[in-house]
């Protein structure tokens, strides 16, 4: 019986207060829950930025897992903070090689490999993040980074397999399902809609029917050629978190293929940019910006 | 007229002979009793019937089915299928010998004649005699049914020739086919009534003429006409209406029987052969001998016709002979586009580019009425052409061609420029060459026919070519082609070749195939031999290929050859033809009734194999991914040259696919095949091939698979593996094998292991010095005490040896590879690893890395640990047994037992070797590789390829108004979605084509959609235009225009569509622009007036909307008006009422026009014929009258004036004028 069930996937669905406010209530559980229920609290905190409480709660007697969740939070404020971050970066990478990833049996902890996994995927690493998550003991978090990994690296081949391998001992939870429609999404054809329905099971529970799982089910739409449900599926997220990267994301596609205004539009980008002013997408979109301009320039009248 | 032999067989004497009407088949019946079937073509003897008993006399195809027949001495008919090469059945009746036998063309009759004095039709379906013509009163010599009428012609030895009716048979065969029983018992009993009355065939004429037996008659193919020949040695015309038939004429001139004679199916001629050994040629309305044709010592018995083709055979004592009497090929000769070539006496010229044909000069005069001009050159500079004919043993005729070709074909002129000769060619602008063969004499000659010049040439010539060079000939000899530089009477090259035919030169002059019978030479221009080509066919002809390569034609096949000698086969033809050309996929060529001809080739092969020779890898590439190459041929012909690694890409069958990896250093393929396939010998290959590269991880696996532990367990030490030499120790003990436990512990510089091992199996005293050479002492001391033996007991030992240790490993090469062996990687390695993520072009590490892992992990599985003891040791016992069993699985159990630290380090260790992949192919990579359309690169990112394809296609050289399109294009075409929590979200690539998953097809969604363009944008701007807002129309057409560059339509219909859209945009565009142009025109002086008109003119002939067409004409027509131009006022009134326009503007048009129509002139001339046809300039906006030069806007086609030329187009902005292009791609 696994006493976390319900944490875990109020933790993967993005509904991070509920983990809060779960973490919080005083439900008697095992020894070992109780380290991993506190993980995800403070996983919550970061996944909501909230880094500082986590930096200053944890203490250096906590468990090498606790200690490798604080270093997940210094790396991230410091990857979305200011100046002085870049010092900062480079001490929690330091530290996440020197004090936890020397000893090898902190390589065997999931809660470790999961961190460094993040790291790493952050820093481009994906080698150095495939090497330690690859020696997970059949823990769906670490699969479900490695195959980001295999997607981010265009390896859907590996991808496939890894989940394969996968549904054999985890067919049911939520996260493999999760995994699942993010591949599907990769693949094409009837996969589409088979992620569509994945999101849209989830979204069932009003719990779980969070901005990211209203997105997922958007993208399955988008890709379906569905783009006016996807905008009132956007809509809706927009509504529960008006500031949400991705939402805005798939809500400036989705209004280019509904060919709407060059008005509306820009008012999701420059909302974007608020938001998040380094998202990959803003990001690709300065590059193909100069990019035009100089490739441009190369013609003229001859 | 001479014979072309085409074939000659050796034989007993031939008394029939039948060509088969398709196949290049002869079948000839002997006098011993033998039917032979021979391929006339390639000259081999296909088959034997022997079945008759005596001589068979009377031989025939039927002319549909695989059916022949054939009649003998020995009374019997019989009918045969060649296909299974069975007699079917024979029919008995005839009481003498048979002498002919025929099928009908139509009707399943046999028609025989026989010495029995009969004449019988049989059908073979119900294989019956359905009648007998009796009435000649000696033998029947032949009879033959008529090509289409119910007719029949005999020729007996009782001199006469007889014409039969049979429409009455036919009329009783073609009864209506619902017989009833009674019936056909009736039919039956009437047909064999018919033996006796007769009813059915009847008697229509006899001819008597001949004095002496007649031994053949037949029929003109169309006309009313019988020849027959007899003993009397003469051949008899005979001419016939419906009530009677007289003898025409008679040709004398043989000296024997004549055997038979024929009419020539297409000419007026008729062919007779004789027992004086000759074939003799006969003109049919002059009745004249034409052309005898002589053979020593055979006489002749038999002749025919080719039902189809051109051919005749004649049967003899010795065998028989095939032979046409004209030479089929025209002569013919190319220059640039045109094709100057001779059909039915006139000369005519083909046009390539545009394949107009038309006739411009007759060459009646020229040769002799029977005789084929054989060879023809072209003089470009001064029109002029020669033809060469075989004519009174070789002349030449010199024309000028017309100025210009107009269809009419002229009379050559009469200036008789002739002369003798047996080739004659160009060589100069005003000089030719004339090959006399007989006195080996070559002669310049000039245009008016003047010898300058003479000389002899070096050997006996038969023919002499052009050899690219005012001052060279080509010499063709008998046994040679000599260069030969006619101002210095010298060879300056000679290339040693069968005799040369004809004589090839490529375009470019650099190269010359020599066509030779059977054989084709390449040279270059300086005359080296590149390559021969050999063919057992007959060579017919060839071109050259832009690109070098040689196409030719044999008798029955189109080939090409490259430039180092390979040659392969294009396709086959029915029919011989020459080949004039090779343009891409079209060679053009001419047929033998000189009708020119376009074969359309598949070029893809001799294009790909002449990349590779040219290693012009890009296209190789190019070629195999768009073309469907395939086949045993390709593969064994890129392993052949060498090219292993592309010939992998082209197999699937694992063991293929192993040889060529290894073959081409791949260990990745190799090790993928070996892996399916799992056979000893592939590993072992591939564990050799592995070690050569350095790869030891592959040569570890390979080594396991096949259970190689000795090489494994040295190369564990070569490899300083000491934890993997630990666990081959375990596995020697497990094994029982003895000496590898010796041979891992001294690997191991394990001496315990090794005193216990030599203890084990009752090796005391080697297990004493063992431990004590080592200073094991105590272990020693106690060995010594088992065996009850103490230390005085041993002998002193040898103190000057030296312990054997092995080295320590400092350098672990556990995780990594040695240093890898160079292999080269062509490009095509890389080429193909890039271009499909597919199995097969896996990354070496990869692949090595991960099965290494999976053997890891199988080495220290941790389930294992799990095992009790019991177990374990229930699986030690099974070991022995297992380990004959397959393999390595057996390890897991293996491990079981081995101590659990190990496992963890070897675990770790294992892991530790797991290597990541490296990155795959993005789909926007997929997207540029999977589309030529410029949208599909804009949406993949991929601006610069975009731009280029842009540029290609229609010439866009400013692309600063698209570059918001480019970006909303871009950024459509990604979604979002955050997977992980804390990390950032994964791109998806949106497709426009969802239900896709096959990676070479996916392509992006494209946001601008055309159909959104007409419905919407389009719409909107008509409003907009309608109210007067010309300025916002403009810049929404010219928006509208833009967003056209970057689309994509799904269906082809829409393509035409799109273009139809451009030419509105561009219309509406110049007309708007235009007519802002006019408006800021102050109308104060005359010359802004005159302008300002003109403009408004020509406005009104801009392809507008109805509607808008009816604003545009009543402001051009007040303005007019106005100016008091009142013609053309008028004018514009008439053409605004014939668009029907709304009442009060009918009204006021009206009015003006019958106002106008008073004072029909105009104020103010304008530059404005509305009768004549025109463009506007999009830059001057002065009328550009048809005819007139202009240039184009590659992209909208908007019309210049050409000093426009490379300017920016100013209706789209975007292309330049007048540049080349492709046109726009939209549509995949």
């Amino acid at each position: 019986m696994d006493e976390l069930f319900a944490l875990r996937n109020l933790f993967y669905t993005g509904s991070f207060q509920q983990v809060i406010n779960e973490a919080h209530k005083n439900v008697s559980i095992s020894e070992s829950a109780k380290l991993e229920r506190k993980i995800y609290l403070y996983r919550a905190y970061i996944a909501q930025g909230k880094y500082n409480i986590v930096i200053t709660e944890i203490k250096d007697t906590d468990p090498i897992d606790l200690k490798a969740v604080k270093i997940l939070a210094v790396y991230l404020q410091s990857k979305s903070g200011g100046q002085t971050s870049d010092t900062k970066k480079e001490e929690a990478l330091k530290e996440l090689k020197e004090v936890i990833l020397d000893d090898v049996t902190n390589t065997l902890n999931s809660t470790v490999q999961i961190v460094a996994g993040s790291i790493y995927y952050h820093e481009g690493l994906f080698e150095e993040a495939l090497k330690i998550l690859s020696r997970h003991n059949k823990n769906l978090e670490c699969v479900a980074l490695i195959i980001q990994i295999y997607l981010q690296l265009d390896r859907l081949d590996f991808a496939k397999r890894e989940l394969a391998a996968t549904k054999t001992w985890a067919e049911d939870a939520m996260l493999a399902q999760l995994i699942e429609a993010w591949v599907g999404l990769k693949t094409g054809g009837d996969k589409y809609q088979e992620a569509y329905y994945i999101y849209e099971e989830i979204a069932q529970s009003p719990i779980s029917n969070t901005v990211k799982v209203l997105n997922g089910q958007a993208v399955c739409k988008i890709h379906l050629g569905k783009y006016l449900e996807a905008e009132s599926l956007l809509l809706e997220a927009l509504n529960k978190d008006n500031d949400d990267p991705d939402t805005l994301v798939n809500l400036i596609v989705v209004s280019n293929l509904l060919g709407k205004s060059t008005e509306v539009i820009n008012r999701y980008i420059n909302q974007l940019k608020d938001v998040t002013p380094n998202h990959a997408f803003l990001q690709d979109l300065d590059l193909k910006t100069s990019l035009f301009d100089r490739a441009s320039q190369r013609f003229s009248i001859s | 007229m001479q014979m072309l032999t085409k074939f000659e067989s050796k034989s007993n004497r031939v008394k029939g002979i039948a060509f088969h009407p398709k196949r290049p088949w002869i079948l000839a019946s002997l006098h011993n009793g033998c039917i032979q079937l021979w391929d006339y073509r390639m000259g081999t003897l296909l088959e034997r019937f022997d079945e008759h008993d005596g001589p068979v006399r009377g031989i025939a195809f039927h002319p549909t089915q695989s059916l022949f027949v054939s009649g003998g001495d020995d009374y019997k008919i019989k009918v045969w299928n060649y296909k299974t090469r069975k007699c079917l059945f024979t029919l008995n009746g005839h009481l003498d010998y048979v002498r002919t036998v025929f099928f009908h063309h139509e009707y399943p009759w046999i028609l025989s004649a026989s010495d029995d004095q009969t004449i019988r039709i049989w059908n073979w379906q119900s294989r019956n005699c359905i009648a007998i013509l009796t009435g000649h009163n000696h033998y029947v010599m032949c009879a033959q049914f008529h090509p289409k009428e119910d007719l029949v012609v005999s020729a007996s030895l009782d001199q006469t020739v007889r014409v039969w009716d049979i429409s009455g048979l036919r009329k009783k065969n073609a009864a209506p086919s619902s017989v009833s029983f009674e019936d056909s018992l009736h039919r039956s009993t009437t047909t064999q009534a018919d033996i006796f009355g007769s009813t059915d065939a009847i008697v229509k004429y006899v001819l008597e003429g001949h004095d002496r037996g007649v031994n053949w008659a037949t029929f003109h193919p169309s006309l009313p006409l019988i020849v027959s020949a007899g003993d009397d040695r003469q051949i008899k015309l005979w001419r016939m209406n419906d009530n009677k038939a007289w003898e025409v004429d008679t040709c004398r001139g043989h000296f024997n029987n004549v055997s038979a004679a024929l009419f020539h199916p297409r000419q007026e001629l008729i062919i007779s052969d004789a027992e004086d050994k000759t074939i003799r040629v006969w003109d049919m309305t002059k009745r004249t001998l034409v052309q005898t044709f002589r053979r020593e010592h055979d006489r002749f018995w038999v002749l025919t016709a080719h039902p189809e083709l051109n051919l005749f055979a004649a049967g003899h004592d010795n065998g028989l002979i095939v032979f046409k009497l004209e030479r089929e090929r025209p002569a013919y000769s190319v220059h640039q586009d045109n094709l100057y070539y001779v059909k039915e006496k006139y000369l005519r010229v083909f046009d390539f580019s545009n394949g107009s044909d038309v006739s411009v000069l007759s060459t009646r005069k020229i040769s002799g009425q029977y005789v084929q001009p054989r060879a023809l050159s072209y003089n470009p500079a001064e029109r002029a052409i020669i033809i060469t004919t075989p004519t009174d043993g070789g002349s030449f005729d010199l024309f000028n061609l017309p100025k210009e070709f107009n269809g009419e074909p002229r009379e050559a002129s009469g200036d008789g420029k002739r002369g003798t000769g047996n080739s004659a060619i160009f060589i100069a602008r005003n000089r030719f060459a004339v090959l006399d063969k007989t006195r080996q004499q070559i002669e310049i000659r000039d245009l008016s026919n003047t010898t300058t010049k003479s000389l002899k040439p070096p050997a006996s010539v038969n023919e002499i070519f052009n050899a690219g060079s005012s001052n060279l000939l080509l010499l063709s000899t008998q046994n040679s082609v000599i260069l030969y530089d006619i101002q210095q009477r010298q060879t300056i090259a000679e290339i040693n070749t069968p005799p040369v035919k004809y004589v090839v030169w490529s375009s470019d002059h650099n190269q010359v195939a020599l066509l030779s019978k059977h054989t084709i030479t390449v040279a270059n221009k300086a005359f080296e031999q590149s390559c021969v080509i050999h063919e057992t066919i007959r060579i017919k002809s060839g071109a050259w290929d832009d690109a070098g390569i040689f196409v030719y034609s044999t008798l029955n096949h189109i080939k090409y050859a490259l430039p180092q000698g390979d040659n392969g086969t294009i396709r086959t033809l029915d029919q011989p033809v020459y080949l004039t050309k090779v343009k891409g996929k079209n060679v053009h060529c001419l047929d033998r009734d000189g009708k020119t001809r376009v074969i359309s080739i598949d070029p893809t092969e001799y294009r790909f194999k002449l990349s590779l020779i040219k290693r012009n890898y890009d296209e190789v590439l190019q070629i195999i991914r768009t073309s469907n190459l395939v086949g045993q041929a390709i593969i064994a012909y890129l392993q052949k040259k060498g090219y292993p690694e592309i010939a992998l890409h082209f197999v699937r069958d694992d063991k293929t696919r192993f040889d060529l990896a290894l073959e081409c250093g791949n260990i990745e393929v190799a090790l993928e095949t070996a892996k399916s396939m799992d056979r000893e010998d592939c590993w072992n290959k591939l564990g050799a091939e592995a070690l050569r590269q350095g790869n030891h991880q592959v040569v570890e696996m390979a080594y396991q698979r096949v259970k190689n532990f000795e090489r494994l367990s040295f190369l564990y030490l070569v490899t300083g593996n000491v934890e993997k030499m630990k666990k081959m120790l375990k596995i020697a003990e497990l094994r029982n094998d003895n000496m590898s436990r010796f041979h891992n512990s001294l690997f191991l510089g394990d001496v315990e292991e090794r005193v216990r091992l030599l203890k084990e199996v009752g090796q005391l005293p080697l297990a004493y010095l063992t431990a004590h050479t080592h200073g094991l002492t105590e272990e020693a001391e106690t060995i010594l005490t088992a065996a009850g033996l103490t230390s005085e007991d041993i002998i002193d030992l040898p103190s000057n040896g030296q312990l054997l240790k092995p080295l320590t490993p400092i350098i672990k090469q556990v995780d990594s590879n040695w240093p890898l062996l160079t292999v080269s990687r062509s490009f095509f390695d890389s080429a193909f690893n890039a271009a499909d993520n597919n199995q097969f072009a896996a990354p070496l590490s990869l692949g090595a890395g991960e099965d290494i892992e999976e053997i890891g992990g199988d080495w220290g599985g941790d389930e294992d640990l799990g095992f009790t003891g019991d177990a374990v040791k229930e699986e030690q016992r099974d070991t022995d047994v297992v380990e004959e069993g397959s393999g390595w699985d057996i390890d897991a159990d293996l491990n079981a037992q081995l101590d659990p630290e190990i496992i963890q380090e070897l675990a770790n260790g294992a892991q530790s070797e797991f290597i990541p992949p490296t990155s795959g192919t993005n789909e926007s990579e997929l997207w540029i590789q999977n589309s030529p359309l410029a949208a599909d690169h804009v949406a993949a990112g991929s601006f610069e390829t975009a731009m280029q394809l842009l540029n290609r296609q229609v010439g866009a050289v400013n692309f600063q108004p698209l570059k918001e399109l480019f970006l909303k294009t871009f950024q459509s075409t990604r979604a979002y979605l955050s997977c992980n929590v804390s990390l950032p979200p994964l791109t998806y690539h949106i497709r426009r084509n969802p239900e896709e998953t096959e990676t070479r097809r996916v392509l992006p969604i494209i946001s601008n959609v055309f159909q959104n363009i007409v419905s919407t944008q389009l719409q909107e701007v008509y409003k907009t235009t309608t109210q007067g807002k010309f300025q916002e129309a403009t810049i929404q057409f010219r928006n509208i225009l833009h967003s056209i560059l970057l689309i994509a339509v799904s269906k082809k219909s829409e393509v035409d569509e799109v273009q139809q859209l451009i030419d509105v945009c561009r219309e509406y565009i110049l007309g708007l622009t235009m007519e802002q142009t006019r408006r800021n025109f102050p109308l104060d002086n005359p010359e802004n007036t005159k302008r300002a008109l003109e403009l408004a003119a020509y406005f009104t002939h801009c392809r507008l909307q109805p509607a808008h067409l009816i604003l545009s004409l009543r402001s051009a027509m007040k303005l007019s008006f106005q100016a008091k131009n009142c013609l053309t006022a008028s004018l514009f009134a008439r053409r605004l009422l014939e668009l029907a326009p709304a009442p009060q503007v009918a009204t006021q048009a009206r009015q003006i026009q019958s106002i106008s129509d008073k004072t029909p002139r105009d104020e103010i001339t304008l530059d404005y014929d509305q009768y004549n046809p025109f463009v506007v300039c999009g830059s001057s906006y002065t009328p550009i009258y048809k005819g007139s030069p202009s240039v184009e806007c590659p992209y909208c086609h908007a019309s210049y004036l050409p000093k426009y030329k490379n300017k920016l187009c100013s209706v789209c902005e975007i292309s330049q004028i007048g540049i080349n292009s492709t046109g726009l791609k939209v549509h995949v």
